[in-house]
């Protein structure tokens, strides 16, 4: 089922680079701000080398103290850029769906079709996923308290450090076990063109519920390849990369980026595939075995495009 | 005399105290402190190995309860007149009192905040600490506790009891010795403040009556600020703890005895001579870890009391403060004490956690802490090195704190650069690299105008100037000194003062006249800025100009290297205020590089070559030896813009911007 999804990903390789392209751009106006207080000070002063060959802790807090760096306008940028790529996944993942449920290429306006007709429906999806978030919240101030506790009592950091571990990773369990619930919520969506939200939510509980272990090693595999993946590529660039080598810094860290973006892809189109294959009908929801070696479904043929359409 | 012998004869004797000669033995008093015996001094002698001169001699007897969290105690203060005048009123300061909401103490960490504790906190009562004087008897005039009157000399806060006074019903004549009895109470508080209790682990400092210090003709007693330390006397101190038989101790003094009582706790008896304070320390859980360090007076027993959790930081402790012996005794002085006492606070108790007190320090650490990150070592080295400013040549941290913590924080740049590395002596991790240098200068730079370094401590606008200019700009003033003289003069100089004023409370006007004297130069004009003032000094390049020189010639002749005449320009100007002299080197496209030097007395100056070249970049203090210096970005232009930082950070931004933009859309 992964090695299927990873296919169908690459054959449609435009919407990866299609989201990159619109995340760099997104991330590079955000970085302006940063650029127009920085340059004038950095750009004719000999003092900015211990910036460009060296990495000092020291000068770069200097600058950032300095009067002319607004540090609300410097945060303010990559938020507002984090909430239009937000804005804009919530317009783009009915299409990007539908273009796996479908695999066939997809027009501009039929992409973009597909993103409206989900756009609100999705909306009401980020709402109730918000809502969910909350007891996952309260877990993790349970543990929180657990751990303070701990500390008051015993002088050994072990109780206290093992609980908050513990609880790290249940909560990071359960967030990403809502999250593929949610992912399986908007695939049903899709799948069924399912107009109801709540429908969607509670079909899409059953649904990961009773195929939890095999939906979240489907889930979780291609986080590890990425975080695996960055984490080589961070040692490279720690080991390896001289501290003046800006832009082979940039491709690394545009080679992360992307990593993740198609770790994420990844997950949408196994997940895309994994329901077409072994999603219940209507009413009947059989515990399955786990596997990802069942052939995936084929997908129905792909309409003739015209070959001066612009395509996605 | 040496004092262990003088304690084991003077049992039940009584004391003769005639006028003495330079440094005196004062032997403290032995035995219960039920007993009415008393101190006795020996005369001076040729032979006597005193390195102070021992105004005090306090006898305690403390026993801990855990579960309360108090000690009760008794305490003979013999004190030694030797203010050259009768003294009849005696001021006494009671720290543990500021740990209530009404004090002095908590009303400024209210206001401003202090270690670990910020403004619009709000009480805690858990952090209420108190030591109560029951009663006060003193040697030949009977019980004085009815006399015992709280003062505050410094702000009049009438709910302040950190300062008390007695007076007698008749003076004490010159050279004549006075004991006080006390039988006191201490209420310790969550420790917030360096002294206090975290589960079961006790830190106990500042925690029995100890009497003012005769400073200039006058009592010096201040009341405990939120951004005050401590000044006392020097003298002897026995000490007797008792404490659960579980409990490992640590203390600043010697062990003498230990034995087991019958209820189940242990009294360890030490002593401690030529320090001017006794703090200790006690927790089940300590790891005790032994070592030791051979110097010129021979080995000094390295006494390191580990929490849970922690013991894979103990080689970096043991490394820092080996490290540290070693380079004070080499550059600075011998250390005259047979131990060291390095406690390492558990697990929430950090706030107990880098303090010092003679031969007994407290560090840092946590189990995570990475070795590319050198609190460890920096908080270690800063503490032990207090044993020199603080422990011996003890300056009055009321009054003049950068003295101890300015003096010291210099000294512990240059130390940590010797041990660890200059430019990656505080952070050297995954290619990020910070100096601690540069971590005492960024202090300084977010202070700089402020207050100057002689302003009383507790008179600073705010904590955070008095930490940035105490420590962070006394070290940055004393490395910008050292650019002046030359490092082996100012190495010299700290040798000298500190050889000539160990021991005896030398003020902010000895040091300066020290480094004159050994430097051999006048260095008003730069102390009367630096030190006593709060000028700030920031030179910069205003422009650079390179011009045909035929500018005005219709259809000259195209620009060629080496050929054309250019008239070139560099304009300095001085924008801050401190007047100091400074290069600047200015680079041309020839290769030539040029040095001109000015009193940087004038508001600018200009330079003017005419030259077969042109100026590539101008830099004022191109050896990087004015740290003082607020801005160093604005101390050289380039002719050709070089983008490559910008782009740099940039890229990092571009990164952290789209990670945080991937993370958020985890929401769809």
């Amino acid at each position: 089922m992964l090695r299927a999804g990873w296919s169908l990903v690459w054959r449609r390789q435009r919407l990866l680079w299609w989201i990159y392209i619109i995340s760099l751009g997104l991330s590079f106006f955000a970085a302006q701000p940063l650029v127009k207080a920085v340059g004038p000070v950095l750009d004719n002063s000999l003092a900015a080398d211990r910036l460009y060959h060296h990495f000092d802790l020291g000068a770069l807090a200097e600058l950032l103290a300095r009067p002319e760096i607004d540090s609300q306008v410097l945060g303010g940028a990559p938020i507002l850029a984090g909430a239009v790529f937000v804005v804009l996944m919530v317009l783009f993942t009915g299409g990007i769906l539908k273009v796996y449920h479908e695999d066939r290429t997809f027009t501009t306006g039929e992409f973009f079709g597909a993103g409206g007709q989900f756009f609100w429906r999705f909306v009401r999806l980020v709402i109730f996923l918000l809502l969910v978030l909350i007891p996952v919240a309260i877990i993790r101030w349970v543990f929180r308290v657990w751990s303070d506790n701990l500390s008051d009592h015993f002088a050994a950091p072990a109780p206290h450090m093992a609980v908050s571990m513990i609880g790290g990773l249940v909560v990071l369990f359960l967030l990403m076990s809502v999250r593929l619930w949610f992912d399986m919520a908007e695939v049903g969506a899709v799948a069924e063109d399912e107009y109801a939200m709540r429908r969607s939510v509670v079909r899409a509980f059953h649904v990961t519920w009773t195929n939890l272990r095999s939906l979240f090693w489907l889930y979780f595999r291609p986080i590890l390849v990425a975080a695996l993946g960055t984490a080589l590529v961070l040692w490279v660039w720690i080991r390896w990369v001289s501290h003046q080598a800006v832009s082979t810094s940039f491709f690394l860290s545009q080679a992360v980026i992307l990593l993740w973006i198609f770790a994420r892809l990844w997950q949408r189109s196994s997940e895309v595939l994994w329901y077409q294959q072994y999603a219940p009908e209507a009413g009947a929801f059989p515990e399955l075995a786990s596997s990802d070696s069942g052939p995936a479904m084929e997908a129905p043929p792909a309409p003739e495009v015209p070959r001066d359409e612009v395509s996605m | 005399m040496h004092h262990r012998s003088a304690l084991s004869f003077s049992l039940g004797a009584f004391l003769v105290l005639s006028a003495l000669d330079g440094p005196g033995a004062l032997a403290g008093p032995t035995g219960p402190s039920a007993s009415k015996s008393t101190a006795q001094a020996t005369a001076p002698s040729s032979q006597s190995k005193d390195l102070s001169v021992r105004v005090v001699a306090y006898q305690i007897d403390a026993r801990l309860d855990p579960a309360k969290k108090t000690i009760e105690a008794t305490a003979a203060l013999t004190y030694r007149n030797l203010t050259g005048q009768p003294q009849q009123t005696f001021p006494f300061h009671l720290y543990l009192n500021a740990f209530q909401p009404e004090s002095t103490f908590m009303t400024e960490v209210r206001k401003g905040g202090t270690r670990g504790v910020g403004p619009e906190k709000g009480w805690d009562a858990k952090h209420y600490g108190a030591i109560e004087v029951r009663s006060l008897e003193v040697d030949g005039m009977g019980d004085l506790t009815s006399q015992m009157q709280f003062v505050q000399p410094d702000d009049h806060n009438a709910d302040d009891h950190t300062v008390f006074q007695v007076t007698l019903p008749k003076p004490v004549p010159p050279n004549a010795l006075v004991t006080f009895r006390m039988v006191f109470h201490d209420q310790l508080p969550e420790v917030v403040e360096r002294t206090g209790y975290k589960r079961d682990f006790f830190m106990v400092g500042q925690w029995f009556p100890k009497v003012g210090v005769w400073w200039h003709g006058a009592w010096n007693c201040h009341q405990f600020h939120a951004t005050t330390e401590f000044f006392a006397d020097f003298g002897t101190f026995n000490v007797k703890v008792t404490v659960p038989r579980d409990y490992i101790l640590g203390a600043a003094g010697d062990e003498v005895s230990g034995e087991d009582n019958p209820d189940g706790t242990r009294t360890v008896t030490y002593h401690a001579e030529d320090t001017h304070d006794f703090s200790w320390t006690a927790s089940p859980d300590f790891t005790d870890v032994e070592d030791s360090w051979t110097g010129p007076k021979g080995p000094v027993k390295i006494h390191l009391l580990m929490s849970p959790g922690h013991l894979r930081q103990t080689g970096r402790y043991l490394q820092a403060v080996k490290g540290t012996l070693e380079t004070f005794d080499r550059w600075y002085g011998v250390y005259p004490y047979d131990r060291i006492t390095v406690v390492d606070p558990p697990e929430g108790a950090s706030d107990a956690g880098g303090m010092e007190y003679p031969t007994l320090i407290t560090g840092g650490s946590s189990w995570s802490e990475p070795r590319g990150i050198r609190e460890t070592e920096l908080v270690t080295e800063h503490e032990f090195g207090h044993q020199y400013w603080y422990g011996m040549v003890a300056t009055n941290e009321f009054e003049e704190a950068w003295l101890d913590e300015g003096i010291n924080s210099y000294t512990e740049s240059k130390v940590m650069d010797a041990l660890y590395g200059e430019g990656r002596s505080a952070i050297d991790l995954w290619g990020a690299t910070l100096d601690d240098a540069e971590l005492l200068r960024l202090e300084y730079t977010s202070e700089a105008d402020t207050d100057p370094l002689t302003r009383f401590a507790y008179q600073f606008m705010s904590s955070g100037a008095y930490g940035g200019v105490t420590y962070g700009k006394t070290a940055t003033v004393l490395l910008t000194l050292e650019g002046v003289i030359g490092e082996d003069t100012m190495r010299n100089a700290m040798h000298t003062y500190f050889e000539q004023y160990k021991f005896t409370h030398p003020t902010g006007a000895d040091f300066l006249k020290t480094i004159q004297d050994v430097s051999g130069q006048d260095l008003s004009w730069y102390f009367s800025q630096a030190v006593s003032n709060t000028n700030v000094l920031d030179y910069e390049v205003l422009g650079i100009r390179s011009d045909r020189a035929d500018w005005y010639v219709k259809n000259s002749p195209p620009e060629k290297s080496g050929q054309t005449l250019y008239r070139d320009t560099v304009l300095v100007h001085r924008k801050g205020d401190f007047i100091f002299p400074v290069e600047t080197q200015v680079r041309f496209d020839d290769g030539e590089a040029v040095r001109e030097k000015w009193d940087g007395r004038d508001r600018w100056i200009r330079y003017e070559y005419l030259k077969k070249a042109k100026i590539i970049s101008a830099e004022v203090d191109p050896d990087h030896k004015v740290p003082l210096d607020k801005d160093f970005f604005n101390n050289s232009q380039t002719e050709e813009p070089h983008k490559g930082a910008t782009h740099k950070l940039e890229a990092y931004w571009l990164f952290l911007s789209e990670g945080f933009a991937q993370l958020v859309a985890l929401l769809v």
